[in-house]
């Protein structure tokens, strides 16, 4: 997790990190960029909390619960997870949002949580 | 050889430790790459091939599309992914150096540094079950 | 080119009795050209020992390798920040969101410190370093981000005929399955490649660093092994543990160096102690 930290400050990609359970656990700062808080603000969140700041919905205008979330899935289920969804910034504009999954699972089968990375489309 | 961008290199030690393949390729399509998982799958060691232009791994693989049709290298995910800068998902078949298939799910991402440099990108490999 | 370290400890100030010799100042290096240009390294609490610069100079150039806290310590008491016929140009890492002067008024303004930037006499320019080279008045610089917690340079400056390198802070094995790595594949390795003086994070001892790894920074025998990877002339291990006294690191470096030679010299910091590379000032 150190190393992905340091990965994940040094890209200019928005990267969320999450533990097994899908709490965030570290953001970069173009992530904090667009989630509008500081990591040093909201520390570690959980899933249910984070899921729901930008009211997620599909293609069809339906809110996400957060267990449909990417990286909810990477986390979960062990396995990459691509998506397109709709956000709403703290600035009140919806994005159109690819979000890249992938769990971090080590080669003696630890399981420490999953990364996503957010491309506006 | 001229030292890597901080971030592939920070990218390959945390790669080297996880349990799936990956493989990165540079800016330029050049496979700087492989971790173990994806060694067994390719069937060669990454210490023995080096580098190398990812048409020389694509095309020693023979990858196949979901239709079974040949699959030429710009056409590959991770190629994809680097070429139009964005996130990839794909199924393919890929041949080990036994000729054993793998059917496989390729998650292809491309890695931007700091003032929109293209560094390169990664693709994450998953096996499916689908024979 | 002449250098004095006037800050050689890591992480935290620790002036006490037995940190006199090593001294206890955060990380500072002033670097004076033959040209009488003057670059300073890093902005700790040495920096505080640095002269005055009135009238010697007009513009001094302030490398910062990143933003914690003991690396800019210092710099709210840097004398030449107070002086008015004086440019100071103030370079930092990169940051994709926010600006030099952004991030160092997060400590430079109130309530952390009673002045704010904008307040200071001095004529002030900040500047996101660029990754490459750059040239400072007497200098050419090259900087690029190592392996370290937070946006973080390394430093590579020529002049006068000689080549030194900066990484205060800095752990290239983080990750590594060995150490050393391939040259391509180490952190910083081509800012300290071949260069006449290396001043290198040596922070821990080989014990200590099992249980620091992630900590951002190096043991006395990785800088060392570094350093001939590097094929290096100098080495100067700097960025010491507060908690290691003068007798400890003595202990620690004759330990270190033991055994084999070393393709270099080692040159343990200490706080106040003078070297010159190359060409020196008035020609000589």
């Amino acid at each position: 997790m150190v190393l992905l930290k340091q990965v994940a400050s040094y890209l200019a990609m928005p990267i969320f990190v999450v533990d097994a359970d899908g709490a965030l656990v570290y953001y970069n700062e173009p992530a904090e960029e667009l989630l509008g808080y500081r990591y040093e603000e909201t520390g570690l969140l959980p899933l249910e909390t984070w899921g729901q700041l930008w009211a997620p919905t599909d293609a069809q205008g339906d809110p996400l619960p957060p267990e449909r979330l990417p990286v909810a899935i990477a986390a979960r289920e062990h396995r990459p997870a691509l998506d397109t969804l709709w956000i709403r910034g703290l600035d009140g504009v919806t994005r159109r949002i690819t979000i890249t999954a992938i769990p971090i699972d080590g080669r003696t089968s630890e399981h420490l949580g999953a990364m996503a990375i957010f491309w506006e489309s | 050889m001229a030292q890597k961008p901080i971030e592939l290199i920070l990218l390959k030690d945390l790669v080297s430790q996880l349990g799936y393949p990956v493989i990165m390729v540079d800016a330029k399509g050049t496979v700087v790459y492989f971790n173990e998982p994806a060694e067994r799958l390719y069937g060669r060691r990454y210490d023995d091939t080096g580098e190398l232009p990812m048409a020389d791994l694509g095309q020693q693989n023979a990858p196949l599309d979901e239709n079974g049709e040949p699959l030429p290298v710009e056409q590959l995910p991770i190629m994809v992914a680097l070429r139009e800068r964005r996130p990839r998902q794909g199924r393919l078949v890929i041949h080990d150096v036994e000729g054993k298939a793998h059917h496989i799910n390729s998650t292809s991402i491309p890695l931007d540094g700091q003032g929109g440099t293209l560094l390169g990108a990664m693709a994450i490999f998953w096996e499916t079950d689908r024979k | 080119m002449k250098l004095t370290l006037w800050g050689t400890r890591g992480s935290l100030p620790s002036p006490r009795p037995g940190t006199a010799r090593y001294g206890g100042n955060t990380s500072c290096v002033q670097l004076e050209m033959a040209d009488g240009s003057v670059v300073v390294l890093d902005a700790g609490t040495g920096i505080h020992r640095l002269p005055d610069f009135s009238g010697r100079t007009t513009r001094v150039d302030v490398l910062l390798s990143h933003l914690h806290m003991d690396h800019i310590l210092g710099l709210g008491f840097f004398g030449a920040l107070f002086q008015p016929d004086i440019e100071v140009h103030i370079w930092g890492p990169p940051s994709t969101t926010l600006d030099l002067h952004g991030r160092l008024t997060r400590y430079l303004s109130p309530p952390l410190f009673p002045v704010r930037l904008r307040d200071l006499p001095c004529k002030l320019f900040l500047h996101d370093a660029p990754r490459g080279t750059f040239d400072l008045p007497g200098a050419s610089v090259t900087a690029d981000l190592v392996c370290h917690p937070g946006p973080t340079l390394g430093y590579r400056i020529a002049a006068d005929g000689a080549t030194l390198a900066y990484l205060p802070d800095h752990e290239p094995a983080l990750g590594a399955e060995s150490f050393p790595k391939q040259p391509e594949w180490t952190s910083g390795f081509d800012l300290m490649a071949g260069v006449d003086l290396l001043i290198h994070d040596a922070q821990y001892s080989e014990a200590e660093y099992p249980t620091h790894v992630g900590w951002g920074h190096s043991s006395i025998c990785q800088a060392m092994t570094l350093a001939e990877s590097a094929g290096v002339a100098q080495l100067v291990a700097f960025h010491h543990d507060p908690n290691h006294n003068d007798s400890l690191l003595d202990r620690l470096f004759a330990e270190a160096a033991r055994g084999r030679d070393w393709p270099f010299e080692l040159i343990p910091a200490q706080e106040g102690s003078r070297l010159t590379l190359g060409r020196q000032p008035g020609g000589r």
